[in-house]
């Protein structure tokens, strides 16, 4: 019998499914494994298995019913995987948890709307427990689909240990710090192929911390690239939230 | 044999390589880096900085299909490429480099994966003149077919192996006093770099370094494992297997012993289990334990590891921490 699985979505901006979604070939030998029972962004109608193999949820936790509605997911699949950012760290949608609803809606709409009030954004970890994650904003579709494997043969998706630095010294691309630019890539799990460094940029962190940072080496190449902790966290900020007890 | 050619000699020494074999050569990228690319993609660059990137992944490649096992569980292995590799513009601490991995993948058991690429290759070294603004780059130990020493307008041709004679056979012959100049120019034991490397193993193989100074020196690594990808001599892969429709592709990938996963045992236990332990590996694998087993240094003393290192712990400045420390000979010149 195929696993069944199921796409759900809270606050964000939907890129992760997207991401899903723009597999096209993979996905169409995906659905020979599994039913795609929910997956409001691809086929309508509202999902009707009770019971779930795999819950992928995208998205922070922020609207009125949220959590009801995740805690509902969760009691009816057997595993649930966070799916991007949004859902591992609270992800761009947490920007804004360091001002009050009020303060926001002025800066942001210049008017007071407390229709669109919401709670603090918080990763699903707040809420749930959440068995395995994809992290990034948005998802590598490779890892989605090697997560998706791992589950079906019933072993443990394993994300990279190592940093995004690694991946920056395997490509050869010129070291951020060099150029006086903040960058996140000592302290970011890997995973991206250094994406953003690749393209000019830098890494902002939206795949979360590894598991032992190197604080100390780092606070050493911030101060001889004279960069700030605040600069960092800063920077930090842009895609990870402090876990707040739900 | 000794040669000397001229501009358009040499030019008419690669054209009569690139027949013959998958020639690459040196030449300046808009990045400001020097890159080894195929034969007539562009301007050749004939002195300047280091080749960016380590001549040995043209042999022993970050990723590498091993083999193929199909769906009725014979084995397949990769196709060879076409025509064998060349490689044009390697400097001594490149031939170094690439001599060291042959002699560890040759030795038993034999790793026919690196010998499938090796094997054929030609190598052409550039030294003399040849460094940044026209520096003078050390002679090579004769670890290539065919070295090429800049000296002014024109090069000096040394064959080293039965192909390179072949290819060089048609050319003017060489000024042997002029060789004998170079070469004296050239003395290893002048080489500052190779001299610091030497004092450091001396100083590791006397065990004269505490273990504070590696506590110290860990406290500095960021763990992007720049130093050993960057390095011409690290050899350690780990092996991994994927499922593309019935088959099963195995290949090989680098790996870093800068990695906390490096030696992890399937118990979770960890013979290098902190960052202490692994960078002090990392330097005394180098530096004693490949002169152990081989009588020489593991660095060829390139920088390519120095030049990777975000946080200044490459194996050169390690080194000179050392001899700076703990060093009673005299100060390196």
């Amino acid at each position: 019998m195929k696993a069944k699985i199921g796409f759900f979505d809270f606050a964000g901006c939907e890129g992760c499914q997207l991401t899903v979604m723009n597999l096209e070939e993979e996905l169409l030998q995906v659905l020979q494994l599994v039913e795609i029972v929910a997956f409001r962004e691809v086929m309508g109608g509202s999902a009707t298995a009770a019971r779930l193999d795999i819950a992928f949820v995208e998205g922070s936790i922020c609207r009125p019913g949220d959590r009801e509605r995740l805690l509902k997911i969760r009691r009816r699949s057997e595993i649930l995987v966070a799916l991007g950012s949004c859902a591992d760290n609270g992800g761009v949608n947490a920007l804004g948890s360091d001002r009050t609803p009020e303060v926001l809606c002025q800066q942001v709409y210049g008017a007071n709307l407390p229709h669109l009030y919401t709670e603090p954004p918080q990763p699903l970890a707040a809420v749930v427990t959440v068995d395995y994650r994809i992290p990034g904003c948005p998802i590598d579709g490779r890892e989605f689909l090697a997560t998706l494997q791992a589950l079906l043969l019933h072993q443990q998706p394993e994300l990279p240990s190592f940093s995004v630095c690694v991946e920056c010294k395997l490509a050869e691309y010129p070291c951020s710090f060099d150029d006086g630019q903040i960058c996140l890539g000592p302290i970011t799990r890997a995973g991206c192929r250094a994406i953003c460094v690749e393209g000019g940029s830098y890494c902002r962190g939206c795949r979360g911390l590894i598991d032992s940072p190197r604080t100390s080496p780092y606070h050493r190449i911030l101060e001889e690239h004279g960069l700030s902790v605040e600069e960092i966290l800063d920077q930090y900020r842009t895609f990870n939230v402090k876990e707040q007890p739900s | 044999m000794l040669k000397q050619l001229m501009r358009t000699d040499l030019d008419r020494l690669l054209q009569k390589v690139a027949a013959d074999y998958h020639l690459q050569v040196p030449q300046l990228l808009t990045d400001g880096t020097r890159q080894l690319v195929p034969f007539e993609m562009g301007e050749l660059s004939l002195s300047g900085a280091p080749l960016q990137r380590k001549p040995t992944a043209y042999f022993f490649p970050q990723t590498e299909t091993l083999l193929h096992i199909t769906a009725d569980g014979s084995i397949e292995l990769p196709a060879g490429a076409a025509r064998p590799l060349a490689l044009f513009g390697l400097d001594r601490t490149d031939l170094a480099g690439i001599a060291f991995l042959d002699r560890f993948f040759s030795a038993a058991p034999a790793d026919d994966v690196y010998q499938r690429r090796r094997n054929g290759a030609l190598l052409i070294g550039l030294t003399g003149a040849a460094g940044v603004d026209h520096s003078f780059l050390s002679l090579s130990s004769g670890n290539c077919d065919i070295e090429l020493i800049a000296d002014n307008e024109c090069w000096l041709a040394l064959a080293y192996s039965e192909r390179g004679e072949k290819l060089l056979s048609r050319f003017p012959d060489g000024d042997s006093e002029q060789l004998a100049v170079l070469r004296k120019s050239s003395d290893d034991s002048k080489l500052s770099q190779l001299k610091l490397l030497q004092q450091g193993s001396r100083l590791l193989q006397e065990d004269k370094v505490p273990d504070e100074f590696w506590v110290e020196i860990a406290d500095r690594c960021i763990l992007c494992s720049g130093c050993n990808l960057a390095c011409p001599t690290c050899s350690c892969f780990c092996v991994q297997d994927r499922r593309r429709g019935e088959i099963v592709e195995r290949s090989r990938v680098w790996d870093s012993c800068q990695l906390d996963a490096f030696m992890r045992e399937a118990s979770g236990h960890n013979p290098l289990g902190t960052e202490t332990l692994r960078t002090r590996r990392r330097i005394h694998h180098k530096l004693v334990a490949d002169v152990q087993r081989w009588g020489e240094l593991g660095c060829v003393g390139c920088g390519r590891c120095d030049r990777a290192c975000p946080t200044g712990i490459g194996m050169l400045a390690v080194a000179e921490e050392m001899v700076k420390r703990y060093g009673t000979a005299a100060p390196v010149e």
